[in-house]
């Protein structure tokens, strides 16, 4: 845990250093210690939350009970955008139905008109008969408002990660568990970091730099 | 003995000696005088108010759907339980043994209908009116009923009408003045009630419609069925009980084991028994009528019911410090969402129920619904369209808005409000199905609230007595730790 020099952009591959190995060339990407199971990732993680660390992550194999709470991240707006999409959805539907059942507006062409049609002696706009259409688009509103939000919270699709080209990252989804700091994070400091990642006592801290 | 390893097993919950219930003997008594008051309540009722004996059969059968689908709530809940081996409920599930046991006391509680069923014409069961040798009433409805095939047809067309309705029709039209078209102005006074009295309950009288189902709807046959649903459900809680009691002294994984095992053949005979007990003591009150997913929305209303229950009791039972084991707040969280589910799940089958039968808009489907207040045409509004109305609000939009939020099921204040609130409002769901064949307007007084009083307490008494039979927790089961450290996915 003595002073180790800064990576060099020379580096290529993979370079021991005392604190930790470097992966590709140019700037700093973020930094990775992995861990061998739940309970010392939980432990690490919530190391890092103290130290006030906010761009950072875990990757797991599995999923883990309270991390969230270990990690310090706050409630999900996830909830409230489907509640948002939920009820466009009903107004949407309130609408189409409404519109399509009980409208002739003067002057509109008769492609955009309401059908008109009376069914079984019940008034043209009859809320009963179209709830289950109204049930529908809400659902289908509420569905798509989840996973498109859920993409968008995760900044899906993203077609290319630095973080994929480190062999510890493919065990991720195996055996290992990961804490990755990310170099924006403005507490990110080389060797700082590095080293409150080691004191955490890791398999292995690795530092993956932007390029090849 | 590995079994005798796993249950010597430490089990981090600390029970108090030895983990039984215990109330004083204040609150008992507490409870059996409003057991008691109920009874003389009724009884007075019975006798002061007109009719007063019809309404208070009404009343009590209201009041023993009640606590009937509390104990088969219970018992879903433990089937489903068994059927997904699901862990997490182990510690949670005793009380709802108890109550689902506790079918035995409704069992008593239901005889005074079985044996009001025999009572011919003053019987609250219009099939079970025909059978004492009552010639005339049957005679008369039957030229009726060949005329019109159906009787409630007048209920929505007023312009057809058969030979023995047209006086009453001009009868009718003259008394609400000339000019009014066809009546349409809402009658007043005790003429209007009648009238109205008239068109709606037809299926009250013994006619050939109702003669041609009892060879299924007759007291000898109705009161076998019961019997033998009550015993089904009592052999199949004590089954569950017993094993679970087992288990507490021997151990082992042995009687999870059995338990699982019949689960999925007893939740088949589950279904079955309650459907046909729903048809029976709740749907038969109108012989005319049949809806086939009556016996989905009464289920629904039990899920409600049993659950509701289960997380009240753990409420307050853990708050006053009779419950040996803490508790998580996921148990809370996931008994409430099981309620949220629930109570979604019977605001659906409600609405699928009224609006196929709506849509089709059969006079005979729609007459029971005329009867409960869902009407709005002139002359056929009642005052049951407010109960209908506060049901929808109360049993299904409110509680569905208002514990949707995780927030709301983690404050276990607001959660013993809410359920006392959703069990209200599941006996007015009840209510609503069976009083509105009384009278055209609301029927709600001494008999409604002494009937309640006198079953609910003998209910609670039952389920006292045997929840102090038992450790409150399943101490033998060697989940009961993992299911103690039960947490939440986030």
């Amino acid at each position: 845990m003595s002073n180790s020099p800064p990576p060099s952009p020379m580096d290529t591959g993979s370079i021991t250093y005392a604190d930790y190995e470097v992966i590709g060339t140019g700037s700093p990407y973020a930094l990775v210690a992995e861990f061998d199971s739940v309970a010392e990732v939980m432990r690490a993680a919530e190391k890092v939350r103290d130290a006030g660390y906010l761009l950072w992550d875990v990757h797991s194999p599995i999923p883990i009970h309270h991390i969230n709470h270990a990690m310090g991240m706050r409630p999900t707006i996830l909830p409230w955008i489907t509640l948002a999409h939920g009820l466009a959805g009903l107004l949407f539907g309130l609408v189409l139905t409404w519109w399509m059942n009980a409208t002739t507006v003067p002057g509109l062409s008769a492609s955009v008109q309401g059908y008109q049609f009376l069914i079984s002696g019940k008034p043209m706009y009859s809320l009963p008969a179209n709830i289950p259409i109204i049930f529908e688009t809400t659902v289908l509103f509420a569905a798509f408002g989840t996973i498109l939000g859920l993409l968008g919270l995760n900044k899906l699709p993203m077609l290319y990660n630095p973080l994929s080209r480190s062999r510890r990252m493919l065990r991720s989804t195996v055996d290992r568990f990961l804490v990755v700091i990310e170099a924006e994070d403005k507490n990110f400091e080389l060797p700082g970091t590095a080293r409150l990642l080691q004191s955490l006592q890791p398999r292995a801290v690795e530092l993956i730099n932007e390029e090849r | 003995m590995s079994e005798h390893e796993h249950s010597q097993r430490p089990i981090e919950i600390r029970l108090k000696s030895p983990g039984y219930l215990s109330f004083s003997r204040r609150v008992i008594l507490g409870v059996l005088g409003t057991a008691l008051a109920g009874g003389v309540g009724a009884v007075l009722s019975a006798l002061l108010y007109t009719d007063g004996m019809r309404r208070l059969m009404l009343a009590y059968l209201v009041a023993v759907a009640f606590v009937l689908s509390i104990s088969l709530g219970s018992l879903f809940f433990i089937l489903i339980q068994h059927l997904t081996r699901a862990g997490w409920a182990v510690l949670i599930r005793r009380p709802a043994e108890v109550f689902a046991l506790n079918v035995i006391t409704v069992g008593l509680l239901a005889m005074p209908i079985v044996v009001f069923a025999f009572s011919g014409t003053a019987s609250i069961y219009p099939w079970a009116r025909g059978l004492q040798g009552d010639a005339a009433v049957v005679e008369q409805s039957t030229e009726h009923t060949r005329l019109q095939p159906n009787p409630t047809v007048r209920m929505v067309s007023t312009q057809i009408d058969s030979s023995s309705g047209a006086d009453k029709e001009s009868e009718r039209a003259r008394s609400h003045g000339e000019g009014s078209l066809g009546a349409e102005q809402p009658h007043s006074g005790n003429d209007a009630k009648e009238d109205l009295q008239s068109h709606l309950y037809a299926h009250q009288t013994f006619d050939e419609l109702t003669a041609s189902k009892t060879p299924w709807l007759n007291p000898t046959f109705f009161s076998l069925r019961l019997i033998l649903y009550f015993g089904i459900w009592s052999g199949m809680s004590w089954f569950y009980f017993s094993a679970s009691r087992n288990q507490d002294e021997v151990g082992g994984s042995e009687d999870t084991l059995r338990m699982e095992r019949r689960s999925p053949p007893l939740a088949l005979v589950f279904a079955l028994t309650l459907t046909f007990a729903a048809f029976d003591l709740l749907m038969s009150l109108n012989p005319h009528w049949y809806s086939t997913i009556f016996g989905v929305y009464y289920f629904a209303g039990c899920a409600v019911g049993g659950f509701a229950t289960s997380l009240l009791v753990w409420l307050v039972l853990s708050r006053i410090g009779k419950m040996p084991a803490k508790l998580s707040e996921a148990h809370f969280r996931d008994l409430g969402r099981l309620l949220f589910a629930f109570i979604f799940f019977w605001g659906y089958i409600a609405f699928s129920q009224y609006m196929l039968l709506w849509y089709a808009n059969i006079p005979e489907t729609t007459g029971w619904w005329a009867v409960r207040g869902a009407s709005l045409a002139d002359g056929y509004r009642s005052s049951w369209g407010y109960v209908l109305v506060l049901l929808l609000l109360g049993h299904f939009i409110v509680p569905f808005l208002g514990i949707m939020s995780r927030h709301v099921k983690d404050n276990q204040r607001a959660m013993i409000g809410w359920t006392i609130f959703i069990l209200a409002m599941h006996y007015v769901d009840l209510y609503w199905l069976v009083m509105p064949e009384f009278r055209p307007w609301i029927a709600f007084g001494l008999p409604e609230i002494g009937s309640l009083m006198l079953v609910g307490g003998l209910y609670l008494i039952g389920a006292t007595y045997i929840a102090t039979q038992t450790a409150l927790v399943p101490v033998g089961d060697p989940r009961i730790a993992p299911s103690a450290a039960l947490k939440d996915m986030y």
